[in-house]
């Protein structure tokens, strides 16, 4: 519950604090995870780029602009000789750069829990969050999927590298689309599998979880994070007051 | 012999959807209590479907199921009734790991009875220890080897106590410490009164953990009886393709004259001792 409270107070932070402060907890909620929790600098990377590809893909639309720049509206780049002309604005780079500042930043909070928070206790604070069971255990069993899945994508992956593979763009599509229907079937398999299994352990429609119980959060931990927290408020609030 | 039996089929006649062939045709066996009973078949030979008509998953098309000498009616109250009294660990772990770790998921069932939050703590502890768990406890399954995610299968089996559990070919793909630490595990349950089935084709595993024996062919139910029994005549299994034991291979290629009316010995122990017998008369 600690943990879950200090990165809401953080994602609340990131929305509202200034850029600079923005990066700021970036870096620090990336120490949390690399540094304290271990988590390796490359899936940490894979993860927060793959996250970060969403945002690329949306910044052409938040940078070009067509047609001629405004008045008083100055073009950093431009080209010209098109019968549209396309220019990219200093306003536009800004609103890029803002936008760019708050995802890592919550992204970062996000990530610190996802990381360093087991899933099952993930559950049992959304439960006293009063989320209703339902979506609890969509949850929890879309989490056993993750895993499934993956082992299932894995072994296919690995049996169609051993069998040498096609080569040809066609042939590679045709082959993913293969391993795709492969996949589903049996993922459907996997699901069959596991609703008897559910049954067979006395599964009566509802899927009970284990109560709550908190964990004494180490000293130097909360130091650290009460910390951080106050010394973000009164930059923020420096900034503020100079304007 | 009079005997006790925990589960009884008679007749039953079992269609799988889209096949030709039907999984059981007319199958009558009848799961002694207190013992621990191997069934023994081929691939397709019916026994997972044995298995999940034992816990109520399958009905019958054809012939009843009886428990306790009651045929069951697959009434909601009696079939929640069953599940509680019968436990199937099925072949694949992942089939019944719900939770994401093995003290959570050992715990699973037991929240559906209502039992306190105390007592499950100690039921869970107690299952794990004996399973040699502990110190898994909190891992997250995914994390698990598959030797500890089949002990943590049957761990959560065992936590809700019943008296009967069903084995769907346990030692599969184990190596040969995850199969002793599962067989030891297995013996310990049976020791605390808990009669435990185990469907398999491995003969040898048979032969040297079971006191009764079910060999099923095509859904039909071919012989029953004490290992001994079983393995006496080679023919009829070699009709079906099963074969012997290596242990009973072995000891009926020697001479006549030094195994007559003894049967063959169950373990490598027995069978060195008698062999050092002989060498030295």
């Amino acid at each position: 519950m600690w943990k879950s409270s200090f990165a809401a107070l953080m994602f609340l932070l990131s929305y509202t604090v200034h850029p600079v402060l923005q990066i700021v907890i970036t870096l620090w909620m990336m120490s949390w995870c690399i540094l304290h929790a271990k988590i390796p600098y490359r899936a940490y990377g894979l993860l927060f780029g793959t996250a970060l590809l969403f945002y690329c893909l949306s910044v052409p639309a938040l940078l070009v602009e067509f047609g001629h720049p405004a008045a008083g509206e100055a073009g950093v780049f431009r080209i010209s000789g098109q019968p549209l002309p396309m220019y990219i604005t200093a306003a536009g780079l800004e609103r890029a750069g803002e936008l760019l500042a708050r995802i890592s930043a919550c992204m970062s909070c996000f990530f610190f829990l996802m990381f360093t928070t087991p899933f099952s206790e993930l559950l049992q604070v959304l439960r006293r969050l009063r989320m209703p069971q339902i979506v609890l255990e969509l949850m929890l069993i879309m989490y056993r999927f993750l895993f499934l899945l993956n082992d299932a994508a894995h072994g296919l992956m690995l049996a169609r590298r051993l069998r040498g593979g096609r080569r040809g763009y066609k042939a590679r599509l045709r082959e993913t689309a293969a391993m795709a229907g492969a996949l589903f079937g049996n993922t459907m398999h996997r699901y069959y599998g596991l609703s008897q299994g559910l049954l067979t352990r006395g599964f009566t429609g509802e899927i009970i979880l284990p109560p709550y119980t908190a964990r004494p959060v180490p000293r130097r931990y909360a130091v650290r994070a009460y910390a951080g927290i106050a010394v973000l408020v009164l930059a923020q609030l420096w900034l503020w007051l100079r304007g | 012999m009079d005997m006790e039996y925990s589960l009884a089929f008679d007749g039953v006649v079992f269609h799988y959807p889209d096949t030709k062939e039907a999984a059981l045709r007319e199958l009558t066996v009848s799961i002694p209590k207190g013992r621990k009973t191997a069934v023994l078949g081929h691939n397709g030979s019916g026994k997972s479907t044995l298995f999940l008509h034992a816990v109520g998953i399958l009905r019958p098309q054809k012939g009843t199921v009886q428990q306790g000498g009651r045929t069951l009616s697959y009434a909601k109250k009696e079939l929640a009734a069953l599940r509680r009294s019968v436990g199937l660990v099925f072949q694949d772990p992942e089939q019944q790991l719900i939770l994401s770790t093995p003290l959570e998921d050992v715990s699973f069932g037991l929240r559906g009875t209502g039992m306190d939050e105390a007592a499950i703590a100690e039921r869970c502890r107690s299952v794990m220890e004996l399973l040699n768990l502990t110190e898994l406890s909190d891992k997250p399954v995914h994390q698990l080897s598959l030797g500890q995610k089949k002990r943590t299968a049957l761990a959560g089996v065992m936590a809700m106590e019943p008296e009967l559990i069903l084995l769907d070919e346990p030692t599969s793909y184990l190596d040969p410490l995850s199969e002793t630490q599962m067989l030891q595990g297995l013996d310990l349950i049976h020791e605390k009164g808990t009669t435990v089935v185990m469907a398999t084709h491995d003969m040898n595993l048979a032969y040297r953990w079971a006191d009764w024996i079910i060999v099923l062919d095509q859904g039909r139910c071919r012989a029953e009886g004490t290992p001994e029994e079983i393995f006496a005549g080679a023919e009829e299994l070699q009709a079906i393709g099963l074969g012997l034991p290596l242990l009973a291979d072995l000891w009926y290629s020697l001479p006549a004259r030094h195994t007559a009316g003894q049967p063959p010995p169950r373990t490598a122990e027995d069978f060195k001792a008698v062999l050092t017998r002989l060498l030295n008369s």
